[in-house]
């Protein structure tokens, strides 16, 4: 509807380069400063634009505006780029945390069972490394399993537990991923000191151990994502 | 009014914003900001990432849907962000109540 005193066609957003150079100035600034991998900025950053360009278009449809003017009104109102970036770096870092924790959960099965198939396969035969670490191994995961659960439920967690913050999910995870390099690098360790010894690793032993050595790999990565997270946090 | 004054009950404003039915986060700000006659006019840097804290909580559920051909993301409360918000009222009633009186004059102990 055109405001009174208003003539000529109603602008519009999409049909002024410069308003829109200027929304998408403030939305290019935001995205570089965000932290966290491109899935956890690409939703964020799809949301912060519905949500700009929505406030210039409120102040266009309030009348006595032009199409440049309400998009300088939407991003003052939006403020500082930065500082808007930096408001979600507590929830992106509990994100990251989350799906580390989560891909521990679902393979840590997985890797279990394919070394407790290997029971007693070493050839000459001789105790798995399963059975040579076990008390070492389950020490970690009576510590790996329920950091890797509280992790994954922090969110749920601070509901009742006032010493929560954003940096539970990452510590929590971080511990866990910790946990599966220590029993995966025990369990190679053990294989490895079997094989010098003369053992012979069955096609069973050694897709175990391939499974542990992908883990490994993967609590890696998982475990420095986790500490870049705390060390953005501080 | 300032922000720090808000600190704690942020959660119970935004779940208050949320009972009438879903909204996207400028929607949450825009109805603050009106329901409170312009007294509470929250960053976007503030509200945002506190509506993905009450989701990772439980409390509120996100959906994606197209809107003028953006992608816009909406919220609602789920049925434990609705006990969170009767909560979170009976809370403040207890705190503004006692708070009130005392402010007011209350029946203040004799000093030492």
């Amino acid at each position: 509807m055109a405001s009174p005193g208003v003539t000529g066609p109603i602008p519009t957003l999409a049909a002024d380069p410069a308003a829109r150079r200027i929304l998408l100035r403030w939305l290019d600034e935001f995205t570089a400063t965000l932290f966290g991998g491109h899935r956890d900025r690409a939703a964020i950053v799809s949301e912060l634009s519905d949500g700009l360009h929505t406030a210039a278009e409120r102040r266009l449809a309030g009348g006595g505006l032009t199409a440049e003017e309400a998009a300088r009104a939407a991003v003052a109102e939006f403020g500082p780029p930065r500082l808007a970036a930096a408001g979600f770096l507590g929830e992106i870092v509990a994100g990251q945390a989350r799906r580390v924790a989560v891909g521990l959960l679902v393979c840590g099965p997985v890797v279990g069972a394919a070394w407790l198939a290997t029971k007693g396969l070493l050839w000459p035969l001789r105790p798995a490394p399963l059975l040579t670490e076990l008390p070492l191994l389950v020490t970690v995961l009576a510590v790996a399993v329920p950091a890797a659960i509280l992790a994954v439920a922090a969110g749920r967690v601070g509901r009742w537990m006032a010493i929560t913050g954003p940096a539970l999910a990452p510590n929590a995870a971080l511990v866990a991923a910790l946990g599966c390099v220590a029993g995966d690098a025990t369990l190679l360790g053990a294989l490895g000191y079997a094989a010098l010894d003369g053992a012979t690793p069955t096609p069973t032993v050694w897709v175990a151990a391939a499974l542990s050595a992908l883990r490994l790999g993967a609590a890696v990565v998982g475990a420095r994502r986790c500490a870049a997270g705390r060390a953005a946090l501080r | 009014m300032r922000a720090e004054v808000l600190k704690g009950h942020l959660d119970g404003l935004l779940l208050a914003a949320l009972e009438d039915g879903p909204r996207h986060g400028y929607g949450v700000i825009e109805a603050l900001r009106v329901a409170s006659v312009g007294t509470l006019d929250l960053p976007t840097g503030t509200v945002y990432p506190a509506l993905h804290r009450l989701e990772r909580a439980g409390l509120v559920r996100s959906m994606w849907s197209e809107k003028s051909g953006r992608r816009r993301r909406s919220y609602e409360l789920t049925a434990a962000g609705v006990k969170a918000l009767a909560h979170h009222r009976g809370t403040w009633r207890e705190f503004s109540g006692t708070v009130s009186s005392l402010l007011a004059g209350g029946a203040w102990p004799a000093p030492a």
